[in-house]
């Protein structure tokens, strides 16, 4: 049953802390927000996303909850107002904000925060049953930071009571069932997620739920039955975040690789589907999510984001926001995972991305054999070098980021780069998005020193079928090619090894509200 | 780089096949079937998998 409306909405009273320090504690309250007492029964509110909450920033040491009293959540009251609202019983129009910090925080300091208050981020609880969670940004997990993991986060800033305070992590929201459901939450969070980074306008999930095509299904829209892929891509291309979508049994093969042969199941001696097998999802994804881009995956009726990805020895480990599990879970292997297979991809990107992530990577392969070839007609060893290692080395690695033209000309300069090619690059003509891929030297980028070998620039605007590269650097000279066939520039350089654009980006914190143009 | 393999680096890039002059005829058709995949991958999934729900 939903909160009297008098113990949400008393306007005498702020808010109030907590100080959670036992097992109790914390579970006290979960019951009363997660409903955990009455797990199992009809009347649950499915408790697993807050109760894991709890159990990230219990483990970062919170040790003070503020309750934030009839918070007016943005998203809530745009559902509320088309669809809690006009049922019988109401809920209240009101949210309660939670904030977790690491310092003791008295209930009379709250309007006035200490100077460095261990600030761990905040979960807005909706209340309803069935699906309390709201927006959330907690910090990630120990093990996720400082380079373990490559993580879509955001700055969020928060304001408390005057207070100014941010918020840096991935963003989560979890299903009511009834209004939102997964299609919804796990497209909220890659919009969310673009809209700190200042890339589109915020909007609510009750927009969002009305941008889904009601012609496009049998189904009634309230209580929701569910969402057709093609009706969340109708969604994307409202948000300007229109995705790249790709079929699990049908993924792409760069140049040099073969398409690999699907196993038979020995029980029907049918191939197995492609989601159970097929480990050209992990490049497919990790491409998209190394740049910070969510990526959304679909298995058996569901729908998850994907938000980050870290190596756990020869392993890839995707990190998942599931509105059914919460922030930051880790999965084993998408092979074995609960909603196995999956079957399709969704990578919302803004609207001037053209060019998909393994289009630029294979066409740069090639392009590194062919200068391999330049180099051994023109004695120019350290590119034959370079082609070959790229080819045949496991030590070696070609990795590309999506990124603005004006953040990878920001970035640039403190990559350890000659100046003059720094220059020429920030001088070259350069469309608003563009692929950077990189080729690294693994065990110096493992030890955290300059890694890149050689880099190509590669315009998103251009076609998959032939992307145009606008910038090369090879071992010993850059090339830049202007557009409308402008004069091409060569410049020498001697530097044989620079840091990752990726890991400079790394350094300088999550991804802001960017100066990027869409 | 010297300055002629530079000069030679600008040549190869002012060239309609850039680099790519240097792969043989079968390199480039495998380079031009591994182009269309990417464009085939996107074609094909959205009329099989756009139906299915999620929820």
């Amino acid at each position: 049953m939903a909160p009297a409306l008098q113990d949400w909405v008393s306007p005498s009273l702020a808010a109030w802390v907590k100080h959670p320090d036992t097992d109790a504690d914390w579970e006290s309250l979960l019951e009363e927000y997660g409903g955990a007492a009455l797990e199992g029964s009809p009347d649950a509110k499915r408790p697993e996303p807050l109760r894991r909450i709890f159990g990230l920033v219990r483990d970062q040491g919170c040790r003070t909850v503020v309750i934030e009293n009839r918070y007016i959540d943005l998203d809530w009251r745009s559902e509320y107002s088309v669809f809690w609202s006009r049922r019988f019983e109401l809920p209240p129009p009101f949210t309660r904000r939670l904030h977790f910090f690491t310092e003791i925080i008295a209930d009379d300091q709250i309007h006035s925060l200490p100077e460095a208050p261990g600030y761990l981020g905040y979960c807005v609880i909706r209340p309803i049953p069935w699906g309390p969670v709201g927006r959330t940004v907690i910090t990630p997990p120990h093990n996720m930071r400082d380079g373990k993991a490559v993580l879509a986060t955001v700055r969020d800033p928060v304001s408390l009571f005057g207070n100014d305070l941010v918020a840096e992590g991935v963003a989560f929201c979890q299903q009511d069932t009834q209004y939102l459901v997964c299609a919804h939450t796990s497209v909220w969070i890659a919009h969310y997620t673009a809209y700190r980074r200042g890339l589109v306008g915020r909007r609510s999930t009750a927009d969002l739920f009305e941008m889904v095509p009601k012609h496009l299904s049998h189904k009634r829209t309230h209580p929701s039955g569910g969402v057709s892929l093609l009706q969340m891509q109708a969604v994307f291309g409202g948000l300007e975040q229109p995705a790249i979508f790709y079929g699990i049994k049908n993924l792409p093969t760069p140049f040099g690789t073969k398409p690999p042969q699907a196993p038979l199941d020995p029980d029907t001696l049918k191939p197995k589907p492609a989601g159970l097998w097929d480990e050209r999802i992990f490049s497919v994804i990790c491409r998209y999510l190394s740049s910070g881009f969510p990526v959304i995956v679909a298995g058996e009726e569901h729908a998850l984001t994907l938000v980050g990805w870290r190596r756990d020895g020869e392993e890839i480990r995707f990190i998942a926001c599931d509105d059914q599990v919460g922030p930051y879970e880790e999965i084993d292997s998408p092979f074995t995972h609960y909603r196995a297979p999956w079957h399709s991809i969704f990578v919302p990107l803004p609207p001037r991305v053209l060019v998909a992530g393994e289009a630029a990577e294979s066409f740069v392969g090639a392009e590194l054999r062919g200068w391999g070839r330049w180099g051994e007609a023109n004695g120019d060893e350290h590119t034959v070098s370079l082609a070959h290692d790229a080819e045949h080395s496991p030590d070696t690695r070609l990795e590309c980021y999506l990124m603005a033209n004006a953040d990878y000309k920001r970035l640039v300069a403190q990559q350890g780069r000659d100046p003059s090619v720094v220059r020429q690059l920030r001088l070259a003509r350069l469309p608003h998005w563009v692929w950077v891929l990189e080729v690294q030297d693994v065990g110096r980028r493992q030890r955290g020193q300059p890694c890149v070998r050689a880099e190509f620039v590669c315009d998103t605007s251009s076609h998959d079928r032939s992307p145009r590269i606008a910038t090369r650097t090879l071992p010993g000279g850059v090339m830049t090619s202007p557009p409308d066939g402008g004069p091409i520039e060569t410049a020498p350089h001697d530097t044989p090894y620079w840091t990752s654009i990726a890991d400079v980006r790394e350094a300088s914190g999550p991804f802001a509200a960017g100066t990027a143009p869409r | 780089m010297s300055t002629q393999q530079l000069q030679s680096m600008a040549d190869v890039g002012r060239t309609q096949l850039g680099a790519m002059q240097y792969l043989d005829a079968n390199e480039r058709r495998e380079l031009a079937e591994a182009q269309q995949s990417v464009v085939d991958a996107r074609r094909g999934a959205e009329a099989d998998e756009g139906h299915l729900r999620v929820h």
